[in-house]
């Protein structure tokens, strides 16, 4: 069936079997979208070779939907246009088993043999669904498609969540995080990474999700401009963050001159599920230049445990002891990209020349992308600026606090131990890697609930005890071993000794932690020395908790 | 190796006379006299690392100001 087959059609519903070419077909008859424009936003395979990868085998076109995110775009922007758009969207829901088009109408008009059993098999086959607007470019709307398998792969997409979808009666699902392209109008890549990442906040912190239009509106209100909003160029970090802010949540910045940093950050958030904005310059691979500035949201990341972490040593370390990170096994990050796809990877570990302010020629870390790839050949790379983090407002110790203290603690071990030449203390402190992420209390306590190498009168007293509902948690591990759970009170203050509890998975490791502290502690001959960790377990040892 | 492959899937063990040997280094240099010099070099060296750290997270203003948009 061509595309002129599928506009001819007066069916509200098509079933058709899936291939490249039939979901091309679909997009040109059910947008203004020209073949020539088509092929330039197909050309990079990204959902080519998804809908390869998940195994689509058949899709639905439903036709006449109307999709509220685009209704209120239309309603404010479109509807005032001379030419008229129409309201109306087509939305494709995507299987990965193969029916036809009369069984389909059998199951939702006649009661079929098995009913229950084939709607059962039928839900499970979903893939998600791609809404279609009847645009003249920008024509991919709301698109909620599964996630990559994560099983065994090392791929990890903790801010999805499940999205509930109709189709002539039957109840499906799919989870994921929402993504669309940006329409350049109310839009750019900014706006339409902040709108995936209100979906992810928005169930987790409970807030309203703002249409793209009301979030470039709110986000450049309070600026001056001296261009019009819209159509819309762009946002600067400024007012992202206002964005941020206009939905009751609080932005933090956090500069990405650092991979190893960046790989940090984006784990400590994710893992609670904050999906995140980065920021970053497109290189042309070959030319050199920095083509302009793009965002997207930060959805996934993908982290092998089997290998070893990578030593980051800070620049203002003069004495390269650093420390190992469990982030650091990170090597790629799945990200919105709106000009690429949802779930679209941008890869860690390598490097690209640039040339500085003098001119001289200096590396800097990069990311791979599929941006603007050609062929399946990239040609760009990205030189991430910042991350942008929309926090809840009761989460006020930031990664950069926490990392610190951590760093200077595990500074404090390396240096005891090769100061005083024990062998056997840097063997250990110099293997251990540090696992840092936000927790929130009601699954930190259900991971206890199910933990089988604490004894249970430690089990009582965790899951019996109170704990903030956001918390910071530092874990040292040897290998696979935990040696202990170190908690700190996210909605603390700076100010205070926010360490609020140690879980021991080896009581001889927190001893040890508890003696070197002590002795740094009674050798500073001071009521609290200028790290927390030492403050604690100096504490904890001379009775004071 | 200080540490033992997993077994079982789950439980880890640990090189428990290592951490001995070490619990008991740590004893004998509290009775040291270096003590209090070791404490005053590592705080004020770390304590600036600390301070780098966060400033290094800080965004440039010009990088505030930057249109993202493509």
């Amino acid at each position: 069936m061509n595309f002129y087959d599928f506009r001819k059609s007066k069916k509200n519903f098509i079933v058709k079997p899936y291939s490249i070419e039939a979901l091309k077909n679909a997009l040109l008859a059910f947008s203004e979208i020209s073949i020539e424009k088509l092929e330039q936003k197909l050309n990079n395979d990204y959902y080519k070779d998804y809908f390869e990868y998940v195994g689509a085998k058949t899709f639905i076109i439903e036709r006449d939907y109307i999709n509220k995110d685009y209704l209120d775009d239309f309603s404010s922007y479109y509807v005032k246009c001379f030419k008229s758009y129409s309201k109306f969207c087509t939305r494709l829901h995507f299987f990965n088993s193969e029916f036809s088009e009369k069984k389909f109408k059998n199951l939702i008009s006649k009661n079929v043999k098995n009913k229950e059993t084939i709607i059962k098999k039928f839900q499970k086959a979903y893939l998600g669904f791609i809404v279609i607007k009847n645009l003249p470019e920008s024509i991919i709307g709301k698109t909620c498609l599964k996630t990559y398998p994560q099983e065994r792969t090392g791929r990890n997409f903790p801010s999805t969540q499940n999205y509930s979808v109709h189709l002539c009666g039957i109840p499906l699902s799919v989870n994921t995080l929402a993504f669309q392209e940006q329409d350049s109008v109310v839009a750019a890549c900014a706006t339409s990474a902040l709108w995936s990442i209100f979906h992810g906040t928005g169930k987790l912190f409970q807030h309203s999700i703002p249409s793209p239009y009301e979030i470039t509106q709110k986000a450049t209100s309070d600026f001056p401009t001296n261009t019009r909003v819209f159509p819309n160029n762009g946002l600067t970090f400024e007012m992202m963050a206002k964005a941020i802010k206009n939905v009751g949540l609080e932005p933090l910045l956090i500069d990405t001159e650092e991979e190893a940093i960046t790989k940090a950050v984006i784990y400590a958030y994710l893992k609670i599920k904050i999906p995140l904005l980065m920021g970053f310059g497109l290189q042309n691979i070959e030319r050199k230049n920095i083509r302009g500035h793009h965002a997207v949201a930060i959805t996934g990341y993908n982290l092998i445990e089997n290998i070893s972490p990578i030593k980051y040593v800070d620049p203002k370390d003069p004495s390269g002891l650093g420390i190992l990170l469990k982030s650091s096994k990170i090597s790629k990050i799945y990200a919105h990209d709106d000009q690429v796809g949802p779930f679209a990877r941008m890869g860690f570990n390598a490097s690209t020349l640039m040339l500085g302010q003098n001119g001289e020629l200096y590396r800097r870390w990069c990311m791979t992308t599929s941006w603007g790839m050609d062929n399946k050949v990239n040609t760009y790379c990205s030189l991430p600026s910042a991350i942008l983090i929309p926090t809840y407002n009761k989460i006020r110790i930031a990664f950069d606090s926490v990392f610190g203290q951590v760093y200077q603690f595990n500074h404090n071990l390396l240096a005891y131990a090769l100061g005083h030449k024990d062998n056997d203390a840097y063997l250990i402190f110099s293997s251990i890697e540090w696992d840092i992420h936000l927790v929130n209390v009601n699954s930190f306590k259900y991971e206890i609930l199910n933990d089988n190498i604490l004894p249970p009168s430690e089990k009582l007293r965790i899951n019996t005890s109170n704990y903030p509902r956001f918390m910071w948690k530092v874990t040292p591990c040897l290998g696979k071993a935990k040696l202990a759970e170190i908690l700190i009170d996210a909605t603390d203050i700076e100010q205070n000794e926010y360490i609020i509890d140690v879980i021991p998975y080896s009581p001889i490791a927190v001893d040890t932690f508890k003696n070197f502290s002590l002795l740094y502690y009674n050798a500073k001959n001071i009521s609290y020395t200028d790290n927390k960790f030492i403050n604690y377990f100096s504490a904890i040892r001379v009775g004071k908790k | 190796m200080i540490f033992l492959s997993i077994l079982g899937g789950e439980k880890v063990s640990i090189n428990q006379k290592l951490f001995k040997k070490v619990l008991v280094n740590i004893s004998e240099f509290k009775k040291s006299a270096d003590l209090e010099t070791f404490a005053i070099e590592t705080s004020a060296i770390s304590k600036d690392i600390r301070d780098g750290i966060s400033n290094s997270m800080l965004v440039s203003p010009e990088k505030l100001k930057m249109r993202i948009g493509i």
